[in-house]
C-alpha cells in the first residue's frame, strides 16, 4: 500500500500563523559569542509575541531551576543536579544563549559523570549567563521590533 | 485531541501527542505546531505514565516525544512511548546533542531527532510530515511483508532462496517437507546434495548455467532423506535480491505418472480402434471366404473337392478366431456378460492351470471367496486367467512359483481408477520380469519379446478387461518376476444385466418366404443371397439402408430383413428403426462383427435377432428358419 501523501502548510504562510514583524537593527548590537539574536527572531518566525511569551516562561521557570541546581550541588545529587541542568539547557537553548546553553551541559554532564568537583564555580557562571540573558531579552522586547 | 491542515481544499486530521515536562519549550512547540491544528491544540502531558495513559486510551498519528521526564530517562523513555504507540510516527525533540542517543532512537524505529534550538516552525512541520511518510511506508512495507510471509508459510509448493553458491538460505516448510529434511537442516544445505540424483548430470554445472539466467522452468529429480525419488517442476528466478535466487518447487510424480498412464490408455485406445476395424473388415473377408466355400461343399458330389472346401472353411475358421483375438483388444467382441463369481471361474480352470505349469512350478492358488460378484463374460474371463497364466508359465522357463489370487479390495485413490469396490485377480510369478523399455508396450497388440509369440495374450487381457470397465496393473522387478492385477468393478445383487445366448442349432432345413438382405459388402452380400436362395428363399438385396428403405416401399411382401449395421448413406440402427414403425410385422435379423453399445442398445443380442461375424452359412440359415418359421418343432 503507497503511503497517504500528507502535505503541509509552510510555516508562517499557514493560516493560523502570526503576522511576521521585521527585525529591529538595534538587536545587531546584542549579538555577541554569548547570544544570537538574529537566529532567536528567525526561529520564532518574527513572532513577538511569541517571544514575549517565552521570555515571561524563562523568567518564571529560569530562577526556579536554578535554585534546583543548586540545591543539588549543594545536596550532592548527581542525578538531581543532572536532571535540573538539563532542563534548564533546553531552556536557553530554545533562545539561542549559546554561553548558558553550554555551561548547563557541563553541569548536566558532571550529575551524569556523578563528579561535582567544580560545580559550585560553574553554577555561579551559569546564574551570571542567566541573567544576562533575561536582561538582554528585556532589552529587545523593549525596544521591539523595527 | 485533533490536530488539522488544509490540502486542497480538504481538511486532514492529525492527532498529536507533546510530551514535554518544560513550560517553555511546550509553549514554543505547541505555537510552531499552530498552522497544522486551526486553533485546536493538540494533546499535552509532562509525564510518561500521562504518556502511556493517553495512548492506551486513544490512537494518535505523531508523538512529539522529550526524553528526559521526572518519571523517565532517556532511551528508556523512548523505548516505553514505542512499546505503546505503535501506530505513531515518534519524533524526539531532545536538549541532548548526543549523536550516540540519536542514532540509536532513530535505529530503534523513532522517525526523526530534532534537538531543541535548532528548529524552527518550517523544520519542525516538515520533519513531521516527513515522519508520517515514512511511517506510512513502513507500516505498508510492515503488512507486505507479513502478507508475503503468510504466502511463504502456508503455500502448498515448495519455496526456497539459494545464494550464489547454491546454498539454501531461506526455505519453506512445505519446501521442506517435499524434499523430506527438517527445515533446519536444510538451511545452509546445498541443492546439489539431494537434486538430479540418478541422472549422471553434473548438477553443479547446471546450477552454474541456471543462475545466469533471468529466470528458468524446468523438472529435476529430487532424492529424499527416506531414500524416496520424486520429480519436481521447478520456476527459478535469479537475483530477486543481489546474490539471493529463488526456486519454487512442486511435486508431480503422481501427476506425472497418471499422465503417463493416461497417454498409455490413449494410445491402447487408438490402437485397439485401428485392431478391431481391421478385424472388422478382415472378417466381412472371411465371411465370404466361408460362404463361397460352403457353396461348393453344396454343390458339388466330388470327394476331393468337398475335402479341399472343407479345408478351407476350417483355415478360415482359424483365421477368424485370430480376429477375434483383435476384437477382444478393441473391445469389439461380442460379449454375454452377467453376475459371476470371479473364484468360480477360476476354481474350473485349477486343473487347466495346473497342466499348463511346468513340473518345476509350483502352482498356488488363494481364492477368497469375494463377497461380491462380477458383471463380466464368463469366456472372456476364462480367457483372461490363461492368458496371464501362459504368460506367466512362459516367463519361468526353469519352473518357480504360481500365484493367483483373488481378493477384494476398495479403492479410494483416486487417479484414472475411480473409486469404489472392486474385485481383484493377482497372477504372480517368480520369473525373469519385463525390461523397464518393454514395460510401456507389453499391453500392445503384435508386441512380442518371444520369438514365436504372437503379441496378442496380454493385448487380449487388457481389451477383455476394459471391455468389463475393468483396469489392469503390472508390476515388475527384473529377474524376480511380475505381478499382473486385474480389477474388476464389484456389482451388488445377483440378477444378471444381459442373458447368455444359448448356442444355436442349426437347421438345414429349408425354408420359404421373402428377405431383405442389406449390406454393402457386395461379395459378402452375393455369397449370401445365393446360398439363402438355394435354401429356399426369396432374396431382394440392398447395398445400403437408404436403398433398402425404396426396395420395401416397392416390395410389400418382406418377411424378414437381414442388415448390416455399419453402412454408407443410412446405417442399420437408423433402417431398423425405420422399418420397425413401417413394417411391424417384419422380422428383422441384424449381422455385425461388433458388439458396441450401439448394438446392444438397439436389443439385438437375444437369441434369434443377432448373428456376428464371420458366421458360417449353415448357422446363419438356421436363424433365418427360426425367425420365419417359429412354430417348426
Amino acid at each position: 500500500m503507497a503511503p497517504q501523501k500528507q502535505e503541509f502548510p509552510e510555516s508562517k504562510h499557514g493560516i493560523m500563523a502570526a503576522v511576521p514583524q521585521t527585525f529591529n537593527p538595534d538587536w545587531h548590537a546584542l549579538r555577541s559569542e554569548r547570544f544570537d539574536p538574529v537566529s532567536l527572531w528567525e526561529r520564532l518566525g518574527e513572532d513577538l509575541e511569541l517571544l514575549t511569551e517565552l521570555v515571561e516562561i524563562l523568567m518564571l521557570e529560569g530562577p526556579a531551576t536554578l535554585e534546583q541546581i543548586k540545591t543539588a550541588i549543594e545536596g550532592n545529587d548527581a542525578d538531581a543536579l543532572s536532571k535540573a541542568a538539563h532542563r534548564l539547557k533546553g531552556s536557553v537553548l530554545q533562545f539561542s544563549a549559546i554561553t548558558a546553553s553550554a555551561k548547563a551541559a557541563e553541569l548536566e554532564t558532571m550529575g551524569r559523570k556523578n563528579s561535582l568537583t567544580g560545580a559550585n564555580e560553574l553554577f555561579q557562571q551559569l546564574q551570571f549567563e542567566i541573567g544576562w540573558l533575561i536582561k538582554t531579552l528585556k532589552t529587545m522586547l523593549a525596544s521591539g521590533p523595527a | 485531541m485533533s490536530t488539522s491542515v488544509i490540502e486542497s481544499q480538504q481538511v486532514k486530521t492529525f492527532r498529536v501527542l507533546l510530551v514535554e515536562d518544560n513550560p517553555l519549550d511546550v509553549r514554543l512547540v505547541l505555537r510552531l505546531l499552530e498552522p497544522l491544528n486551526q486553533g485546536v491544540p493538540c494533546r499535552h502531558v509532562t509525564r510518561l505514565s500521562d504518556a502511556l495513559t493517553e495512548l492506551n486510551r486513544e490512537k494518535f498519528d505523531v508523538v512529539l516525544l522529550d526524553l528526559n521526564l521526572d518519571d523517565s530517562n532517556g532511551f528508556d523513555t523512548f523505548l516505553a512511548v514505542r512499546e505503546a504507540a505503535t501506530s505513531a510516527a515518534i519524533l524526539v525533540l531532545s536538549g541532548s546533542e548526543s549523536v550516540e542517543l540519536a542514532i540509536r532512537t532513530v535505529r530503534e524505529g523513532a522517525q526523526d531527532y530534532l534537538v531543541k534550538g535548532s528548529f524552527d516552525q518550517k523544520l519542525l512541520l516538515r520533519a513531521i510530515q516527513y515522519a508520517l511518510e515514512r511511517k506510512a511506508s513502513e507500516d505498508a512495507l510492515r503488512k507486505s511483508e507479513a502478507t508475503v510471509r503468510a504466502i511463504f508459510e502456508s503455500s502448498l509448493d515448495g519455496i526456497l532462496i539459494w545464494d550464489d553458491n547454491c546454498d539454501c538460505l531461506q526455505a519453506n516448510a512445505a519446501a521442506a517437507a517435499l524434499i523430506g529434511v527438517p527445515r533446519e537442516e536444510l538451511l545452509g544445505t546445498s541443492v546439489c546434495s539431494f537434486a538430479g540424483v540418478g541422472l549422471n548430470i553434473d548438477v553443479r554445472a547446471e546450477w552454474n548455467k541456471i543462475r545466469d539466467c533471468d529466470s528458468a522452468r524446468g523438472q529435476l529429480w529430487i532424492e529424499r532423506s527416506d531414500g524416496g525419488r520424486r520429480l519436481f517442476d521447478y520456476s527459478f528466478k535469479s537475483n530477486i535480491q543481489p546474490g539471493k535466487h529463488l526456486g519454487v518447487v512442486r511435486d508431480i510424480t503422481e501427476q506425472q505418472s497418471l499422465e503417463e498412464q493416461l497417454r498409455q490408455s490413449q494410445k491402447m485406445e487408438a490402437v485397439g480402434r485401428l485392431a478391431g476395424g481391421v478385424a472388422h473388415d478382415f472378417n466381412n473377408i472371411l465371411g465370404v471366404i466361408t460362404g463361397y466355400a460352403e457353396l461348393m461343399m453344396m454343390n458339388t458330389l466330388e470327394a476331393e473337392q468337398h475335402k479341399k472346401a472343407e479345408q478351407i472353411i476350417s483355415a478360415a475358421e482359424k483365421a477368424a478366431a485370430l480376429t477375434n483375438q483383435l476384437l477382444a483388444f478393441g473391445r469389439k467382441q461380442v460379449i454375454a456378460p452377467r453376475l459371476i463369481n470371479v473364484a468360480d471361474v477360476v476354481s474350473g480352470l485349477k486343473s487347466m492351470i495346473t497342466c499348463l505349469m511346468s513340473a518345476e512350478t509350483e502352482t498356488v492358488l488363494d481364492l477368497k471367496e469375494p463377497l461380491k460378484m462380477v458383471n463380466a463374460d464368463q469366456s472372456q474371463l476364462e480367457q483372461v486367467v490363461l492368458n496371464l497364466t501362459t504368460n506367466a508359465r512362459q516367463a519361468m522357463p526353469a519352473g518357480g512359483k504360481l500365484t493367483v489370487t483373488i481378493d477384494e479390495i476398495e479403492n479410494q485413490a483416486g487417479g484414472l481408477m475411480p473409486d469404489g469396490h472392486y474385485v481383484r485377480l493377482t497372477v504372480t510369478d517368480t520369473g525373469i520380469g519385463i525390461e523397464t523399455e518393454h514395460l510401456s508396450r507389453i499391453f500392445e497388440p503384435f508386441f512380442s519379446t518371444k520369438p514365436t509369440g504372437t503379441g496378442l495374450g496380454l493385448s487380449t487381457v487388457y481389451g477383455i478387461v476394459k471391455q468389463s470397465g475393468g483396469f489392469v496393473t503390472v508390476d515388475t522387478d527384473l529377474g524376480h518376476g511380475s505381478t499382473f492385477r486385474v480389477y474388476l468393478p464389484a456389482v451388488e445383487g445377483s440378477s444378471p444385466q444381459v442373458q447368455t445366448n444359448p448356442a444355436v442349432k442349426p437347421s438345414a432345413s429349408d425354408g420359404s418366404g421373402t428377405i431383405l438382405l442389406v449390406d454393402d459388402e457386395d461379395r459378402l452380400r452375393e455369397a449370401v443371397r445365393e446360398y439363402l436362395e438355394i435354401r429356399g428363399y426369396k432374396i431382394i438385396t440392398a447395398r445400403n439402408g437408404q436403398e433398402a428403405v425404396e426396395v420395401a416401399e416397392a416390395c410389400p411382401g418382406i418377411d424378414l430383413m437381414i442388415t448390416d449395421v455399419t453402412m454408407p448413406r443410412m446405417n442399420g440402427r437408423r433402417l431398423v428403426e425405420h422399418m420397425r414403425k413401417a413394417r411391424p410385422a417384419m422380422k428383422i435379423l441384424v449381422m455385425s462383427g461388433y458388439a458396441d453399445d450401439e448394438k446392444v442398445r438397439m436389443g439385438f443380442l437375444e437369441l434369434e435377432s443377432f448373428v456376428q461375424k464371420p458366421f458360417s452359412f449353415q448357422a446363419l440359415s438356421a436363424k433365418v428358419y427360426a425367425l420365419l418359421h417359429p412354430d417348426a418343432p
